[in-house]
């Protein structure tokens, strides 16, 4: 018998380590992993995963890249950084994954068809929902106020609603919302309009690195040239990606900004007021691309809690230690079935709560949530600036 | 001016002859002018190296020795010797640094041999023109300053004062003991830590040459080794500690009875703002917490602690001290502090009452526990499943680096007891394992034998779903998740810097290393010495650790004290700064310059070096406009000789 048919390591050479992680940002770091099973146990995808995170690590040092480097294992991740912020180590693992899927896919294997479908519409029609450019600012034909539309007018801020709440209809609530709070609280501000391109996302994270650096290129150009001091979204994952994963490839000029931390400051400088609303007790769920990557957590309890009529109760996992509603990273789009499972028991945490509505503020945390509760039963969901359109229509 | 000068290179094994060529670097200082011999040798310091240099300078008459080997930090003093020895004052010796400043830091040899001529030629050109000069010796104040008395402090308090001389004990809070006070039992041997430690605080209150300051801290230091003066300033008890009978009635009678957290109890229960620490507090005299007296913060109460109090020992016109003591030597002893868990908050403590720390655990092990010894849940009943968890803000980059060193094992022991005392199932979650000291393996061994579940997984965190309280984590042996409900998580929370250290760093004028625990002198040479000559260190405030070693430090630095009050008298430097009386204008610049304010104005506007402060840095010379200040050993004319020599 062979010793590979007996499977026994006859060495611990680590060529591919070596050669291709050792010496990146977070492969540095990762020969001091000390198999304590964190990472695993913060998964909340490793129960599905034929290698759990702390295996595929050990396996990355090792250098068996033929047994990680494919599909079947990699696209088991949310990228929901539950194992970065809590290794002992420092190790940035939601990282490495996703630097293991840039090498397969430049391997020729991945991403998965319903995510290759996705980025493929990036490439062709700078979204990922196959719709064509011309529809992009539609969303905006049906405000009161229209709003500014950049370069051609002059603004000091960039409402980037995103494809997610730009095309799709039942997301494009949280678009509509978020002009007209801005709007009626007095914010100069514009959007791009047609000229407004996908943030990348999507293909970043599943391992598509020429997208989504095409992707950088053309928005910091476009943004870069519209003169305005900051950038701001209402979407978890385009906030993440830009104001983290944009610098690693070029400089975005204005600052980036999530709604939630913009409401936050109109409220505290009193340019926002929030009138008393039908009083309920709601719960709110962190977005892991808010939260964990782009570091926003106290903004949003403070626009609720600023809300009269609102009680805000906190599930068991919250804030930094939030568990991840299984939307990202490619997981909703690759494997929706379990995506939504996962939600599925984000729901279950809402509902020990005994709150009555479920907040968040990304809209691929408010689908998959969404989908849960219509399969599995649970709260309904609803995004913060809808909540602050609400008690501002209710102080008039 | 010299005319005899002898070279002696050292091989350092192959740590400098490795890299730099010796026998080169021998016959090119030959060549320099005054130099009669030259010698390579594998161990300069050992004896037979050292008598190559006696015997050179018997038999050839040198005036000059230079040695080309290690830092002069390491072996300078070693060297000075040999040269005192041999007749030569050991002023007119001159170090060349080839290994640590080559050798160790060059890889190439040609390079690495011309820069090794190039710093023995500084130094040989440097040596010509060095001076006799004369140590000066000053009596020991027979005196020792302690810092803490937690076990560390009493131990080094006792162990000076047992051999005649004063010890001035200092501690912060009301009562000396330390964390050790807290603790039930002790491992491996599951001593009652009381009972080991009690008997030690009684014998500090009995010690006649121990005068002991409670509620006290040390706020200045001056001086040097055998001639500190300390300044320590103590809070008000608003108690006569010498007439209180520690009865106790005024803590019953206090209008705050009852609501202030009592930290002995770990927060577990609660006590008055006049209160005892604890039943075998020393002194035993009861004390006023004064951030929450509303007599002291708001001088308006009624009360009622002064009409309980029998013996009359209650003064609210109690005014804070402040007193100089002159001491020879201060040892450090300033303990540690539990890390705080809601620095964690995955690990749920503050969220859900059932989750724990190590030291809430600990006092309710004991029998004088808020719990009468007994471990019960919130719900008041015993629990069926408890599980603790290791390394909580140790061995993680988020919180402290450091492995705490106690933890698996005080953790073992509390599994132990809680075996001992319930039926209960207990699981051990760890990432490895640390029981390295005497005894250690065996208890490991077993409490695994007893029963208790070791699962080898970091628990991620700890969540009540499904309305259990769970702990997950990682099987890893097995590569499964674990989802365990528990009734019961303890926190084995690791150890950090006391609060203070950082402050009291700054008053001694000794480092803090990254971890926030002093620094030793070296890690293993003198691994109870701060830096500073006469102020020693022991216990957990050089890093974390367990009681047997924190009091063999104790006892190593108060042995080290006791060694420099019995040598009577101190040499310091002779290298000190002088004044050139004549072209001093007064600017006083060197004496803003000093950090060790040796230096002063006389009546006359001219500057006066305190020969016995100063440390011979150098500063004072550096700063003077006029060159009045002369920096003895290196001298202006010195230090260029050298960078002459360097680079010619």
């Amino acid at each position: 018998m062979s010793e590979k048919e007996k499977n026994v390591i006859t060495g611990f050479t680590g060529e591919f380590f070596d050669e291709l992680i050792g010496d990146t940002e977070i492969g540095e770091k990762v020969r001091s992993c000390i198999q304590c099973g964190t990472c695993t146990a913060s998964c909340p995808v490793a129960f599905k995963s034929e290698l759990s995170p702390r295996e595929i690590l050990r396996m990355v040092l090792i250098g068996e890249s033929g047994e990680i480097l494919r599909p079947e294992v990699l696209y088991y991740c949310s990228a929901c950084y539950s194992c970065a912020v809590r290794c002992p180590m420092g190790i940035r693992l939601t990282e490495l994954v996703n630097l293991l899927r840039d090498i397969m896919v430049e391997r020729g294997e991945g991403p998965l068809p319903p995510q290759t479908e996705m980025v493929k519409s990036v490439d062709n029609y700078d979204n990922p929902w196959l719709l064509p450019r011309a529809q992009r600012d539609r969303w905006a034909r049906k405000l009161d106020t229209r709003p500014k539309v950049l370069p051609r007018k002059k603004a000091k801020m960039l409402y980037y609603p995103g494809c997610t709440a730009a095309y799709l209809p039942n997301m494009q609530r949280v678009a509509l919302a978020t002009a007209e709070v801005l709007e009626r609280a007095g914010v100069d501000f514009g959007i791009m309009g047609r000229e407004e391109v996908c943030c990348g996302s999507t293909a970043m994270r599943v391992g598509v690195r020429k997208t989504f650096i095409a992707q950088v290129e053309k928005n910091t150009a476009r943004i870069n040239a519209l003169g305005v001091d900051s950038v701001v979204t209402a979407c978890a994952g385009c906030f993440g990606i830009m104001k983290h994963e944009y610098p690693r490839v070029a400089e975005l000029q204005p600052e980036v900004l999530h709604i939630s931390e913009v409401i936050a400051r109109l409220v505290e400088e009193g340019e926002l007021e929030p009138g008393p609303i039908t009083p309920r007790v709601v719960t709110y769920h962190d977005p892991c691309h808010l939260a964990r990557h782009g570091g926003v957590v106290s903004e949003p309890r403070k626009v609720i809690e600023a809300i009269p009529g609102l009680e805000l109760v906190e599930m068991a996992r919250t804030g930094l230690n939030s568990r991840c509603c299984g939307g990202g990273g490619g997981l909703r789009t690759g494997h929706a079935g379990m995506a939504v499972g996962i939600a599925s028991l984000r729901q279950r945490e809402a509902e020990e709560t005994g709150a009555e509505l479920l907040v968040t503020c990304c809209p691929f945390c408010e689908q998959n949530l969404s989908d849960a509760g219509e399969q599995d039963g649970g709260l309904p969901v609803i995004d913060l600036v809808e909540l602050v359109l609400e008690s501002m229509n209710a102080s008039v | 001016m010299s005319g005899k000068i002898g070279v002696y290179i050292c091989h350092c094994g192959n740590n400098i002859a490795g890299t730099v060529d010796c026998r080169r670097l021998a016959e090119s200082a030959l060549k320099l002018p005054g130099v009669v011999v030259a010698r390579e040798y594998e161990y300069m310091c050992s004896d037979p190296g050292q008598a190559l240099i006696k015997a050179d300078v018997r038999e050839l008459g040198l005036d000059r020795v230079v040695v080309a080997a290690c830092s002069p930090r390491m072996h300078e003093h070693t060297f000075r010797n040999t040269v005192e020895e041999s007749g030569l004052n050991p002023y007119l010796l001159e170090m060349a640094n080839i290994r640590e400043q080559c050798s160790w830091v060059h890889s190439e040899p040609v390079a690495a041999t011309a820069k090794a001529k190039s710093l023995l030629a500084g130094a040989i050109n440097k040596a010509r023109l060095d001076r006799e000069l004369e140590p000066r010796s000053f009596p020991v104040t027979e005196a020792v300053l302690v810092i803490g008395a937690g076990i560390a402090g009493i131990h080094a308090a006792l162990g000076i004062a047992g051999t005649g001389r004063k010890v001035f004990l200092v501690e912060r809070e009301p009562s000396i003991g330390g964390h050790m006070a807290q603790l039930d039992k002790t491992f491996p041997t599951l001593d009652c830590s009381a009972c080991i430690l009690t008997p030690r605080m009684v014998d500090v209150a009995r010690e006649p040459n121990i005068e002991l300051l409670t509620s006290s801290e040390l706020v200045g230091l001056s001086g040097f080794v055998g001639n500190f003066k300390a300044t320590v300033r103590s809070r008000p008890r608003y108690v006569d500690a010498s007439r209180c009978t520690g009865c106790g009635d005024c803590q019953d009678a206090c209008v705050l009875a009852g609501k202030i957290p009592n930290e002995f109890e770990a927060g577990l229960s609660a006590r008055s703002v006049i209160y005892i620490p604890f039943p075998q507090s020393v002194p035993l005299s009861a004390s006023v917490d004064i951030e929450n007296c509303l007599m002291v913060t708001r001088g308006n109460c009624s009360s009622p602690c002064l009409d309980a109090c029998g013996a009359g020992a209650i003064d609210f016109d109690a005014v804070e001290t402040t007193r100089e003591v002159e001491v020879g030597a201060v040892v450090v002893a300033t303990g540690f502090d539990a890390f705080d868990a809601s620095r964690v908050p995955q690990f749920g403590y503050g969220r859900y009452p059932e989750v724990l720390t190590a030291l809430q655990f600990e006092r309710m092990l004991s029998a004088s526990g808020p719990t009468g010894g007994k471990i019960l849940t919130p719900e008041g009943r015993e629990p069926e499943t408890i599980a603790f968890l290791h390394c909580i803000g140790s061995r993680d980059e988020n919180t402290n680096q450091y492995c705490s060193r106690v933890c698996c094992m005080y953790s073992m022991k509390q599994a132990h007891l809680a075996r001992e005392k319930t039926s209960a199932s207990v699981y051990e979650f760890y990432i490895d394992v640390t029981a390295f000291g005497k005894g250690y393996q065996e208890f490991y061994r077993s409490v695994r034998d007893e029963g208790v579940f070791f699962v080898r997984g970091k628990c991620a965190d700890v969540a009540r779903v499904g309305g259990r309280l769970k702990v997950f984590a990682e099987d890893t042996l097995l590569g499964r998740q674990v989802e365990l409900p528990v009734d019961m998580v303890v926190l084995a929370t690791g150890l950090e810097p006391a609060v203070g250290a950082r402050k009291l760093a700054t008053t001694l004028g000794i480092p803090l290393g990254q971890d926030g625990f002093f620094t030793e002198a070296h890690l293993k040479l003198r691994p109870v010495e701060a830096n500073t000559a006469g102020i020693f260190l022991a216990g957990c405030c050089l890093g974390p650790k367990d009681i047997p070693d924190t009091v063999a430090q104790a006892g190593a630095a108060s042995a080290e004290a006791i060694g420099l009050l019995d040598r009577g008298e101190v040499d310091v430097e002779a290298a000190v700064a002088v004044i050139d009386r004549e072209s001093c204008g007064g600017c006083a610049l060197c004496v803003t310059a000093c950090p060790l304010e040796a230096i002063l104005l006389d009546d006359e506007g001219i500057a006066v070096v305190n020969e016995a402060l100063c440390k011979g840095c150098g500063t004072c010379a550096a700063t003077c406009l006029s060159g009045t200040v002369i920096m003895e050993h290196s001298t202006d004319e010195q230090v260029l000789a050298n960078i002459e020599g360097i680079l010619l």
